[in-house]
């Protein structure tokens, strides 16, 4: 990214963040703040809740920003509202700015909804009579009915924040910032306001967007920035971020999961499993740098997944009902115990269709042990009854528990790529596919005479066992 | 396109706040959010209580007739001037009025130094969660805080007016004489405001200092108990000044020492001027701090 400011190169941002960071100084005391700040001596310890954030934001564009509790999402937006100030770096703002950093927390208790309402214009320089004439559009949209006029300090949060999204939305600023704002509403509202923001958007307002629902965030914004311990790890397409966010949850849970692993694995009698060297940072120097979507220890990695015809001939395009072989192949850096491959189809929404693994598909021939660079190709073969479109091949290998050495320690990750390879299943020729895909059954129909109900005696029922059978079966034969 | 505004690390220098321009800019473009706020504050005060606003009013009545009580016929003190000043021999209950008087300014000062570091410290909302110009809850609390002496004042002159019959035309100029006393509470109430923020103590500190403040001025007694040799010194108090002045013009009818009050008004406007400097310059921390 250039680290130039977008106005000098005649492109006017809405907001320029450069190079921003807060840094927090955690004291042991305040009696160690009081003498830091006398003596200059450092007594407190630094901690970096944001660090060397970068990004521009042109108007009329939505951003979403994604990241773990703590991960620095609300500090980035305080110092963009400019409720805190930044240690270094700086943010170039263009608009009015409105922000709902946290739910309904500008209200006064105090006050009704309706004097928020106005009370909130005048902080952004409306005045009362402005104010009024946007209340009843306020009203209609918070949907609080006669809570309007009573004491904001007996509203639900539910309440809080219709009437905040509300006034936020009112004030038509040019810039929003929403910090966590749909995850107190019920679904209606929050549909109301995505849909409220699709519209704000397309009038040209730019947002910024914090939350933690990746389908809303998706969604309504464009791009999306993640941020990982205070640090900016990315900033691009939405979707891409969302989907590292999620690859990085997992990724934080699998390194603590090694680190255990290895803990026990140093204890075990026949160590050695795992080369001490296998730690993560070595991994991430000796490796290209990760795709989106891939993650793992490495110990074990995929070099090769890719979706065959029945002849072996690589394909991408299958016909309904025809066999789909998927070849992976996998090399292990390190002597394994207890590997696992898993498969999973995926459609083009994310949602998993089916999956396997290896070792409960073929028990018989389990893949208990691997040596070092060894490698392994695994072969699946299935049908195709997808609906037609894109399809995804999942790949997962995995060190399942292992009670020998430590018991009931969780499945290790040792590489993963989502979308390791895709496939297209082709429109059927014959019929269509009435769901995700066409699940075999078995069917067979008959005629009834009348319908069979409870209260018939089987005596009855009985009595129309004699002819009309015969006819049936001819029906169905003919 | 709109106006750029920066953020950055770099705090606006102190002497950017030393001109009245931006102070008087931030009164003038908040004036409807003060006036919001001020009005909320009055009623809000006394919300729950079964009288409500009426508070207000009863407050300074019960004060009024504590000091009847406790000066008239416990201590049964006489005001020196107050035979000579107030129609002469025969002023019945008139012997509270320079109490009173005295005590309605002191309160008003009081009032704004010991809230003054709550202001701010009690509103963590306004600091960190909404964009919300901080600086004007000081304002805010002065304004309030002038209804005490308001209402009092008010209550004086009717009681004057049973007791003594008459009040001197003078009175009239009460409010300029009393004008001096708000810019010095203003940048008292500005530096405390921030300050409370950043040392918590700040608010015990001003209770003690305010009581003291109390009996350092001449609310309960009158100036000339005061040993001759010291009285140079005790008159530098700008309260005692304005309390001094208001009992002129209110009770003896007298011309008030402009140019002593006129030396508290330079000297308030310097206060509130650095007062308000003070804050705008720490306002950037107070969310790291609060």
């Amino acid at each position: 990214m250039s680290s130039e400011l977008p106005e000098q190169r005649g492109i006017q941002a809405a907001i320029s963040v450069r190079g921003l960071g807060k840094k927090y100084e955690v004291f042991h005391s305040p009696t160690d703040r009081l003498r830091q700040t006398l003596t200059g001596h450092k007594r407190g310890r630094d901690i970096w809740a944001i660090k060397d954030v970068s990004f521009d934001v042109m108007p009329g564009e939505a951003i979403g920003i994604i990241g773990r509790n703590g991960s620095g999402k609300s500090t980035l937006m305080q110092i963009i509202a400019g409720t805190l100030a930044p240690t270094v770096g700086e943010v170039h703002i263009r608009g009015r700015l409105a922000a709902l950093l946290e739910l309904g927390s500008g209200f006064n208790p105090y006050f009704t909804g309706r004097e928020n309402a106005i009370l909130s214009g005048s902080i952004m320089g409306l005045s009362r009579k402005q104010m009024e004439a946007r209340l009843p559009e306020i009203e209609d949209f918070a949907e609080i009915g006669d809570f309007i006029d009573e004491q904001v300090s007996i509203y639900s949060s539910g309440m809080h924040a219709r009437l905040a999204f509300a006034v936020s939305v009112a004030l038509e600023p040019d810039i929003l910032i929403l910090d966590e704002i749909l995850s107190v509403g019920d679904a209606g509202f929050q549909q109301r306001c995505i849909g409220r923001l699709h519209q704000l958007l397309a009038g040209g307002v730019t947002l910024l967007f914090v939350s933690h629902a990746a389908d809303a965030v998706k969604s309504i914004c464009r791009k999306g920035l993640l941020l990982v311990k205070g640090e900016q790890v990315y900033f691009g397409s939405a979707r891409e971020a969302v989907d590292l966010y999620f690859s990085s949850l997992r990724t934080q849970q699998s390194a603590r999961s090694v680190q255990r692993y290895e803990e026990l694995a140093d204890r075990a009698a026949n160590a050695a499993i795992i080369e001490p060297s296998g730690t993560d940072a070595a991994i991430d120097a000796e490796e290209p740098p990760p795709l989106a979507g891939r993650y793992g220890t490495g110990h074990a990695h995929f070099e090769s997944v890719r979706c065959l015809d029945k002849a072996g001939r690589p394909r991408e395009g299958f016909e309904f009902g025809e066999v789909v072989v998927l070849e992976l192949t996998f090399k292990a850096a390190t002597p394994i115990l207890k590997l696992d491959v898993i498969v999973r189809i995926r459609d083009k929404s994310g949602v998993d269709l089916f999956g396997i693994s290896i070792n409960e598909e073929v028990p018989k021939a389990k893949l208990t042990h691997i040596a070092e660079g060894r490698g392994v190709r695994v072969i699946v073969e299935f049908i195709n009854t997808f609906r037609a479109g894109p399809h995804g091949v999942t790949a997962t290998l995995i060190r399942a528990p292992n009670r020998r050495i430590g018991g009931g320690e969780g499945v290790v990750t040792l590489d993963h790529i989502d979308t390791a390879a895709a496939f297209e299943s082709l429109p059927r020729a014959q019929g269509v596919v009435r769901g995700k895909f066409q699940y075999p059954c078995r069917v067979s129909w008959e005629f009834v005479e009348r319908p069979i109900d409870s209260n018939q005696t089987r005596a009855s029922a009985a009595a129309f066992d004699d002819g009309p059978d015969d006819e049936l079966v001819d029906e169905r034969d003919s | 396109m709109s106006q750029l505004v920066i953020r950055t690390s770099i705090p606006t220098p102190l002497r950017a706040y030393l001109s009245p321009l931006p102070l008087v800019a931030t009164l003038a473009r908040h004036r409807g959010l003060i006036g919001q706020f001020t009005s909320r504050e009055i009623v809000e005060r006394h919300r729950g209580a079964y009288l409500g606003a009426a508070w207000n009013v009863i407050n300074p009545l019960i004060s009024l007739a504590i000091y009847t009580f406790v000066f008239g016929y416990v201590f049964k003190s006489r005001w020196q001037e107050a035979s000579d000043g107030i129609g002469g021999q025969a002023i019945g209950g008139a012997f509270v009025l320079p109490f009173f008087l005295g005590h309605a300014l002191f309160h008003f000062f009081s009032e704004c130094v010991n809230r003054a570091p709550g202001l701010v410290a009690s509103r963590p909302n306004l600091v960190k969660k909404v964009v919300f110009p901080v600086e004007i809850l000081p304002v805010v609390g002065l304004l309030s805080s002038l209804v005490y002496p308001a209402v009092a004042v008010g209550c004086l002159l009717l009681v004057q007016m049973l007791l003594v019959g008459s009040v001197p035309p003078t009175a009239l100029l009460l409010p300029l004489v009393v004008a001096p006393l708000v810019p010095l509470c203003m940048g008292i109430s500005w530096v405390l405001a921030t300050m409370g923020v950043y040392i918590r103590d700040v608010r015990q500190i001003t209770v003690v200092l305010t009581q003291l403040a109390m009996f350092l001025t001449p609310v309960f007694y009158p100036v000339d108990r005061i040993p001759e040799q010291w009285r140079g010194v005790y008159m530098l108090n700008p309260v005692t000044i304005v309390i001094e002045n208001a009992r002129s013009v209110m009770l003896w009818g007298t011309w008030p020492n402009w140019l002593a009050l006129g030396g508290v008004m330079l000297f308030g406007l310097l206060v509130m001027q650095l007062g308000y400097a003070v804050f705008m310059r720490t306002r950037q921390g107070l969310s790291d701090v609060i």
